[in-house]
């Protein structure tokens, strides 16, 4: 059991005059599937960073069972994004001197389970032709599920999506979203960003953004 | 696996950036070649000197007005001369501050004269074995007499894996070699004085009669002489006088001198080169910025990725370090002989431990230019947060 808790995040980017997210609270835990809707630029992207670790927010706190993550060391920040957090990049990332195998594979290598099926989850995204290429030879929508299945390698508490049915069809699309659903059975808790109302259902916690504002819908 | 996902991305990198790559060596490998030949030359130098000043046995030498060598020449370079002096000045130079003199009388073969079994031209130097305490402290085996007919060779003297051979249509046997003295001796073949003089008067008969006739004098002072007393003493004769200890001091100082300035050359030319090279490996991290990003989002921690690009500028900086280091291996002698030859120093012998040494020393410079090198542009990189490093690189 987890519990991650955003308290009065807003974030500012140097540069700009106004507060791109602006004091949001947030509480998520093991088991929850969390849905952010809004309008773009509304800091959909921005909230997700930073209750990911991945950005440091101007002011407020994001605690991990009371602990707040950037008051800890760059060193114990890193394991605690390995361990606890996959990130589905709204662009999609990988490193493109590994095939999409050997990305899984590092992937794996930072996550909770040394030992988890790769061959699995290859299968499960359909990349059983993909898994020895370079990811600069594949589709759009191949990539986003290679990037989707190194995140699953690492078997992580929190998946943090951003958009992740951009580039799929609507075939795929639906599959990984069900594929995000099956996490809650095993008490993982899910974090998704859209703007597509088709993949919102009753089950979800919902919120909206609205210029930067986080209201429960 | 770690490791080797990390070795497959170092290679993979390293082939797609080709150019940067070349860029980068060609850096390492100039300044590697450089800090290598530069070092070496010094270092061969002053254990040259130091050598030389250990075990030079002589306090004076005494050579001829026509010698066409200044002092440190007649020391230390080997280079060919044959002028000579009547025997008649050891009397003008031998008094009551004298322990010991010993004469010496060189002689030169002609190269490719068909009258020896070697194309070389060596420098044959006749000791007086009886007084002689100039080489024999440096003769590798012990040796009793030195009959005719018998040659002991100098260091860098090449009749390696000869046994016997001609010189002057007389036959010789090496029966012996000398360690490293970092003077003329090690380019010269020593034998007996008596044989040397009669092999001049058939060979040269152009030459002053080398029975009454000598190229130099070595003299070893009393321990309780001054050797500025002494030289007084002397003032005026027909000859060159060398004070061995203030050459050697005049020569220390240049040589001082002269690795000051080499060393400091070699200083700015390192730190340009981390400039160069650390602005290379930057761009190069920052060609891949957004794929830092995303592994640090994976939970990559800043020493795994130093271990990274470590693992990538390392591969590329020891190839070409040790590159480098071999072409300065190669060029350190001719180097040697050319400082020996025109600025007359003292240089000892460079062998396998010497060249090992400074093969090693070319390295283990090459891996501290790479580390800096790659330590400078990651703290910079690394003052990025993840979502930085990815935004910097998609725009
Ligand atoms: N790196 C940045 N530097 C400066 N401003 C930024 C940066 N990233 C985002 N912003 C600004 O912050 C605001 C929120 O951006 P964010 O990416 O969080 O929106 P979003 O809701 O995810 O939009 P979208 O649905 O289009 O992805 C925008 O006004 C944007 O201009
Ligand atoms: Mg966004």
């Amino acid at each position: 059991m987890f519990e991650l808790t955003i308290e009065k995040v807003t974030k500012q980017y140097s540069g700009n005059d106004y507060q791109a997210v602006k004091s949001c609270d947030m509480k998520i835990k093991s088991g929850d599937f969390i849905s952010i809707q809004g309008e773009s630029g509304s800091g959909k992207s921005s909230l997700l960073l930073m209750m990911s670790g991945l950005l440091p927010p101007t002011s407020g706190r994001v605690l991990w069972n009371g602990e707040s993550i950037y008051d800890m060391s760059d060193n114990a920040l890193s394991i605690w994004r390995s361990k606890n957090v996959g990130y589905l990049f709204q662009n999609v990332q990988l490193v493109q001197a590994l095939t999409v195998r050997e990305n899984m594979l590092l992937s794996r290598s930072f996550g909770n389970d040394p030992t988890l099926d790769i061959e699995a989850l290859i299968t499960l995204f359909g990349l059983e032709d993909e898994a020895n290429k370079l990811p600069s030879l594949l589709s759009g929508g191949q990539r986003r599920r290679a990037m989707i299945a190194c995140v699953l390698s690492r078997d992580p508490l929190i998946v943090c999506a951003d958009e992740p049915t951009n580039d799929l069809d609507s075939v795929w699309a639906s599959k990984i979203m069900a594929i995000l659903n099956d996490l809650k059975k095993k008490d993982k808790a899910i974090v998704l960003v859209t703007h597509d109302s088709r993949w919102i259902t009753d089950d979800q916690i919902q919120y909206v953004m609205e210029n930067g504002e986080l209201n429960q819908a | 696996m770690f490791n080797k996902l990390f070795g497959t991305i170092a290679l993979s990198n390293i082939s797609r950036r080709k150019q940067l790559v070349a860029i980068v060596s060609i850096c390492i490998i100039i300044s590697i070649f450089l800090f290598v030949l530069v070092w070496g030359t010094l270092d061969a130098t002053k254990a040259g000197l130091k050598l030389n000043q250990e075990r030079h046995g002589a306090d004076v030498v005494v050579y001829p007005l026509e010698s066409k060598l200044d002092d440190s020449g007649i020391l230390y370079s080997g280079v060919a001369q044959s002028v000579y002096m009547p025997s008649s000045i050891l009397d003008e130079i031998d008094n009551e501050y004298v322990d010991s003199i010993t004469t010496q009388y060189f002689l030169q073969t002609l190269p490719g004269g068909g009258c020896c079994s070697t194309e070389l031209e060596l420098r044959l130097v006749g000791i007086d074995w009886d007084t002689d305490f100039l080489v024999k402290p440096w003769i590798k085996d012990k040796i009793d007499t030195l009959k005719d007919g018998e040659i002991i060779a100098g260091c860098n003297v090449d009749i390696e894996g000869l046994v016997s051979l001609t010189i002057l249509n007389y036959p010789m046997t090496i029966i012996s070699s000398l360690e490293p003295t970092g003077s003329f001796l090690d380019d010269s073949v020593v034998c007996n004085i008596g044989l040397l003089r009669n092999l001049a008067k058939i060979n040269f008969p152009e030459n002053p009669d080398p029975f009454s006739s000598i190229t130099c004098a070595m003299v070893r002072l009393d321990k309780n002489a001054s050797i500025d007393t002494y030289l007084d003493s002397i003032i005026g004769i027909s000859a060159n006088v060398i004070s061995v200890t203030d050459l050697q001091i005049k020569l220390q100082n240049e040589i001082g001198m002269f690795s000051t300035i080499l060393t400091l050359l070699l200083a700015v030319i390192m730190i340009l080169c981390v400039i160069a090279i650390s602005s290379q490996f930057y761009m190069m991290i920052h060609m891949r910025i957004k794929e830092v990003g995303y592994l640090r989002s994976i939970g990559m921690t800043r020493s795994q990725l130093f271990r990274m690009f470590i693992m990538e500028f390392g591969l590329i900086g020891l190839s070409s370090g040790f590159f480098g280091s071999l072409i300065g291996m190669a060029l350190i002698g001719p180097m040697i002989n050319w400082v020996r030859s025109n600025l007359t120093m003292p240089v000892s012998v460079v062998d396998i431990k010497f060249m090992l040494i400074h093969l090693l020393l070319g390295i283990v410079i090459t891996l501290m230019l790479c580390l800096i090198s790659t330590i400078i542009p990651l703290i910079i990189t690394n003052r990025l947060s993840p979502h930085e490093m990815i935004t910097k690189g998609e725009l």
